[in-house]
């Protein structure tokens, strides 16, 4: 008798928290209808459903058709509905208490929308960290699916990643099954019999094996045009419906028949080309990317204010763990944290749990502004934290007394102006005059550039150009009075390498009911005279409209211009401006030089090197000779004109 | 009985730090118990008028001991030679030492003939303590029921080579804790350092506390039989005295409020240069642009706010950049702090200085810097002043400086070492009747911590009663918050000092001391 082979297929449904309406919509028309179309056509078979928190919460609000009808998918059997996380938050990120509260809260969300309490799990970008597992069992999960690269890494190869495999931690279990990567390279990209005929060889002379292919639903109809989706999967499918080799199979189902393997224990692991950009561990991105380690700790430092503030808090916790969303943690090769839009949904859902936090827990009773010294970014050292009732104000003293977090906390208005994004280097950015950023592109830094940097040596990163270390220096708060937060560091001005005079910043933070100034004081203390072009840097993260196309441009000198264009001149003023937010200036007190450019990163997309902006730079600048004992004077405000 | 104190620095002669007070304070004491006591001292310099004891010529250099009275002590001061000089732990110390030993071994031989010899001798620190090894090789050689202590204060690393010991002996064999053995056992022993060989040979070995005593332990060897004891120090400053100099200043009106007498102070600080310092120290601070003699930017406080007061000599071990690095963090938490250092330039303290001078442009709102000796005058009323004193040290034997800091009044954030653990009571242990906080040693997240958290709850001295639960929701630890309880709390922890710094009289201590003696 011919042993039939078993398939799972495993469709995961995603659009991550802050997802722009327009895509949000295309992406229904061009896949995800289309998706269920086939499914119903072809419900005397077999199939693997996960939708993600974010996805499933959009749509149960704008298409609450389709989310019925994947409902009747899962009461009718055709459908296997997996469970997941509420944000689709990468677990092992998350502070454990979170962990519990992703896969319960996702858990009650499938019950109220899809009528189901699913048994296994979508784990997501199949992260896995062995500790996972009491979590998971924990919270009813019975298994996941897990990439077989991971199972690799134990030395098990060959056909047992055709075998689901049960693993333990603490005494906890749970079943794994592991997603064929080759199978995964293949489908739906070759013709199907190509596919099947893979299947069929793979499967071939074994006792019960399981096929497990896992992957986006977006491959089918967005990745590449719908029509040949449809006409793909009707192949495959149809063709599938025939072969006798192979079986379609929900996974709990194929557990109760056959159970597992034996034992085994995974190491941290992903899938394969996940592993190669993090460098092996998925954690390493919040290391590599500043503007990544910063969510994650806003993530950790709402969570302590939330967690004082008590469970009641629904929207505020509902919030937080949206903002948990997994794409803007990292960066493959598209996207990801480069995503302005969904850095932007991130902050927005953080800031408004911490409103609502702090409101619960009355933190500014006295209305005082709060000042702390803490290590908020985990480096070591301690960052200056303001905060007040309309806004935060972070500060890296230990990079430069930069500004590297301003959070709008106003209801409705919660943005991070600063939420900007410096240029990596990334291996696909291979073009000779790509220089990545050698400092972080937030704001509050001061520069002593050669007389002859212009803006795109600036913009650009023309070496040798910044004469001194000041950008990088090291800040102390050195005094706290009734109007300013005093910050001090210490550099130097070099020629040719050598230091020729000692230079001191003065830094007068000054918070404002709607934003903060700097009064900068740049001093020769002692050494020889030097010609500078003094530059104080900023940069503004716009709030963008993610529900329609309306335009942020910039104002400068009484004249609208869009954000990708340059300007150079003088002035005193820059301001953001659009009929969504309001706006957004940073003004000097004396008129001075201004550069204002796009902040613009090269990303790598289906359609080539596209330039994405992250932000606007803006560098008011002063030509000064300062002898020894000179000093350069600027006030420069930042204010939200709420 | 008769006893003998052997010590470098008395403050009946010539004073450098807290071991001055210690053996006239004990001399006196053991009197006023009968004992017979004399001190046995360098003269460094100083020129006393006195009968001539005996003279003698060691390398080349004639040395005297006269006998006087001085301040109702019987001293015997050895003078000549090495110790002309008036830098009292500066020029060759190990000769230095080595010479006092002699002295003392024929200061004793001389007594002996004379009938006139001590019973027991007792030795503070290396320096006198080599002289302990001499008179050992003696008891041995005569049959001498002489009994030797060595009163250690803080421990050296001095290290003597075999051949310059075995010059103060008169014989080969010493007696230690092995029994009577050959000179050169016991120095393998020790390795030739001075603080291992003398514990070995002493009849008892002393220290200022219990946690210091182990660490002597630990430094001769776990394996010896030794077994040292703590006899703790009196307080030097009594709160009568105190307050004698606090309204010296400030008036009696000073003395009821301390907010007038710290304005006093800080008035002080921006009037004039006040503090003793020599030439090359001057000559150093004016290369780093502090000029101590003219200007006083760097005592003079713009603003007057929470006075928090540290002292002592500039060395690490004091953990003054303990205290400078957490300034930062305890400004954020409480913006009105203002430390100010009174602090004792010493040899090899440099860079220490540069550091500090660097903190002082950094943090000039908040921090000020009196280099020098001080006068009492001020130096005590600031004492008085101050909401909080903090005693940094990474190690301390004894530290005096809580004792003198409660004897004002002032509760102290002394780090969790040494002395410190005897003398201050926690604040977060014993409630009200607790004298401070002690921090983990060298943490500097805790000594801001803990800084702001004691400026804060002191500065309710001063505050109205609405303004105490604004302030208790700063206070980071909820057991130096829950002290609010009582709205007195500061006054109350005040007392507390004072009844402290009570307990830790002379009398007591030498009580202790008649123990060791008579249990020899």
């Amino acid at each position: 008798m011919n042993v039939p082979g078993y398939f799972v297929f495993a469709l995961h449904f995603h659009q991550p928290t802050g997802q722009l309406k327009k895509i949000h919509e295309r992406v229904f028309e061009n896949s995800y209808k289309l998706l269920l179309d086939v499914i119903k056509e072809f419900s005397d078979l077999k199939f693997t459903i996960h939708v993600s928190g974010p996805l499933l919460l959009y749509a149960s609000e704008h298409y609450p058709e389709w989310v019925s009808e994947l409902a009747k998918l899962a009461d009718y059997g055709v459908a296997e509905i997996l469970g997941g996380t509420l944000g689709e938050a990468i677990l092992p990120l998350l502070p454990s208490g979170d962990r519990d509260l992703q896969l319960r809260e996702y858990a009650r969300l499938a019950e109220r929308l899809l009528g189901v309490k699913p048994r296994g799990m979508w784990l997501p970008e199949r992260v896995w960290e062995p500790d996972l597992v009491g979590y998971l069992a924990r919270n009813g999960v019975e298994y996941v699916l897990v990439d077989d690269s991971t199972l690799l890494r134990t030395g098990r190869g060959g056909n047992d990643s055709l075998y689901p495999w049960l693993t333990e931690d603490s005494g906890y279990r749970v079943k794994v099954f592991f997603i064929d990567t080759a199978l995964r390279y293949i489908l739906p990209w070759e013709p199907p019999e190509r596919v099947i005929s893979y299947m069929r060889e793979r499967v071939g002379g074994l006792e019960n094996p399981i096929l497990v292919w896992g992957s986006d639903a977006e491959k089918f109809g967005e990745w590449r045009d719908p029509g040949w989706a449809r006409w793909w999967l009707h192949g495959f499918l149809s063709n599938l419906r025939v072969e006798k080799s192979i079986q379609m199979v929900h996974p709990y189902e194929y557990l109760k028949e056959h159970g597992v393997r034996g034992l085994v224990y995974l190491p941290p692991g992903s899938y394969d080309k996940m592993l190669e950009w993090s460098g092996g561990f998925f954690r390493n991105f919040i290391v590599k990317y500043a503007e990544v380690n910063n969510m994650h700790k806003k993530m950790l430092w709402v969570r302590r204010k939330l967690s004082k503030a008590g469970e009641r808090l629904e929207d505020a916790w509902r919030s937080y763990l949206l903002a948990q969303c997994n794409d803007a943690y990292w960066h493959g090769l598209f996207g990801g944290v480069y995503l302005a839009h969904l850095r932007q949904a991130i902050y927005e859902n953080y800031i408004r749990a911490e409103r609502i936090a702090e409101e619960a827990l009355g933190y500014y009773r006295g209305g005082e502004a709060k000042i702390l010294l803490e290590d908020f970014d985990y480096d070591g050292r301690d960052e200056l934290i303001v905060e007040k009732k309309g806004y935060n104000l972070y500060i890296d003293l230990a990079d430069g007394g930069s500004v590297f977090e301003f959070d709008v906390k106003k209801k409705g208005l919660e943005h991070n102006l600063q939420d900007t994004m410096s240029r990596y280097k990334e291996p696909y950015l291979e073009e000779p005059w790509f220089r990545p950023d050698w400092y972080r592109r937030v704001s509050g830094r001061v520069h002593l550039w050669s007389t002859d940097t212009g803006l795109d040596d600036w913009l650009w990163n023309t070496p040798f150009k910044d004469l001194s270390d000041l950008a990088l220096a090291r800040f102390n708060l050195a005094y706290v009075d009734r109007e300013y937060l005093g910050l001090k560091g210490e550099g130097g001005f070099y020629v040719f390498g050598s230091k020729i005079a000692e230079i001191e910043v003065e830094k007068r933070v000054r918070l404002l009911e709607n934003g903060f100034a700097v009064d900068y004081a740049v001093r020769n203390v002692r050494g020889s005279s030097f010609r500078a072009r003094v530059g104080f840097e900023y940069h503004l993260a716009p709030k963008l409209d993610r529900q329609g196309d309306r335009e942020v441009r910039y104002k400068v000198e009484g004249e609208l211009r869009g954000l990708r264009e340059k300007f150079t001149g003088v002035g005193r003023s820059v301001e953001l401006v659009s009929d969504f937010y309001p706006v957004v200036e940073v003004s000097s007190n004396r008129e001075l030089n201004i550069w204002v450019a796009p902040l613009s990163t090269m990303a790598r997309t289906e359609k080539g090197l596209l330039e994405m902006l992250q932000g606007v730079g803006v560098q008011f600048l002063d030509d000064v000779e300062l002898a020894p004992g000179g000093e350069v004077k600027v006030s420069i405000e930042t204010r939200v004109k709420w | 009985m008769r006893v003998w104190m052997l010590t470098f620095e008395s403050k009946t002669t010539r004073k450098v730090g807290g071991l001055a007070e210690v053996p006239p304070e004990l001399a006196r004491n053991l009197a006023g118990r009968g004992f017979e006591t004399a001190l046995v001292t360098p003269s460094h310099g100083l020129r006393v008028d006195g009968g001539v004891v005996f003279e003698e010529e060691i390398a080349g250099a004639k040395y005297r001991v006269l006998t006087a009275r001085l301040d109702g002590l019987d001293h015997y001061i050895v003078e000549g030679g090495l110790f002309e000089n008036s830098d009292v732990y500066g020029g060759d110390l190990p000769s230095k030492a080595l010479v006092f030993a002699r002295v003392v071994k024929s200061l004793f031989e001389k007594s002996l003939r004379e009938g006139s010899a001590p019973d027991l001798v007792h030795a503070h620190d290396w320096h006198s303590g080599l002289s302990l090894v001499g008179l050992n090789s003696l008891i041995v050689r005569e049959g001498l029921k002489l009994r030797l202590v060595y009163h250690i204060h803080l421990l050296s690393k001095a290290w003597f080579k075999r051949e310059d010991l075995e010059g103060i002996l008169s014989g080969r064999l010493v007696r230690g804790v092995y029994g009577v053995r050959e000179f050169s056992e016991y120095y393998d022993l020790s390795q030739g350092f001075a603080d291992k060989l003398i514990p070995l040979l002493a009849d008892k070995t002393v220290t200022v506390s219990a946690d210091y005593a182990k660490t002597v332990e630990k430094w001769v060897g776990l394996k010896h039989p030794l077994k040292v004891e703590a006899v703790p120090n009196g307080s030097p400053w009594s709160p009568g005295m105190v307050l004698e100099h606090v309204q010296k200043l400030a008036g009696a009106k000073g003395v009821e409020d301390r907010a007038l007498t710290r304005r006093a102070v800080l008035r002080e600080l921006c009037s004039k240069s006040i503090a003793e310092l020599g030439e090359e120290w001057e000559k150093i601070l004016r290369s780093l642009g502090v000029d101590p003699a003219s200007d006083t930017w760097h005592q003079c406080f713009e603003e007057d706010g929470d006075l928090v007061l540290s002292t002592g000599r500039i060395s690490r071990q004091k953990g003054f950049e303990v205290l400078l690095k957490a300034l930062e963090k305890t400004i954020a938490r409480n913006p009105r702090v203002r430390l100010l250092l009174m602090v004792i330039p010493v040899p090899g303290s440099e860079r220490l200085i540069e550091k500090m001078v660097r903190y002082l442009r950094l943090y000039e709102r908040n921090l000020k810097i009196v280099f020098g000796t001080a006068p009492k005058s001020l130096y005590v009323p600031a004492h008085y002043a101050a909401r909080v004193y903090v005693a940094p040290s990474l190690y301390e034997p004894f530290g005096l400086v809580a004792l003198e800091a409660m004897a004002s009044g002032t509760p102290v954030l002394a780090s969790d070492t040494g002395g410190f653990k005897t003398t201050v009571l926690d604040l977060r242990a014993a409630g009200l009747k607790g004298t401070g906080i002690l921090f983990e040693t060298g943490s500097v997240e805790q000594l801001a911590s803990y800084l702001s958290d004691l400026t804060l709850l002191m500065s309710l001295e001063e505050a109205e009663p609405a303004e105490a639960g604004r302030v208790a929701e700063k206070i980071a630890d909820p057991r130096v918050r829950g002290l609010l309880n009582d709205h007195r709390a500061p006054f109350v922890i005040r007392r507390s000092c004072l009844d402290r710094s009570r307990e830790f009289d002379w009398g007591k201590s030498v009580l202790k001391l008649v123990e060791v003696y008579t249990g020899i």
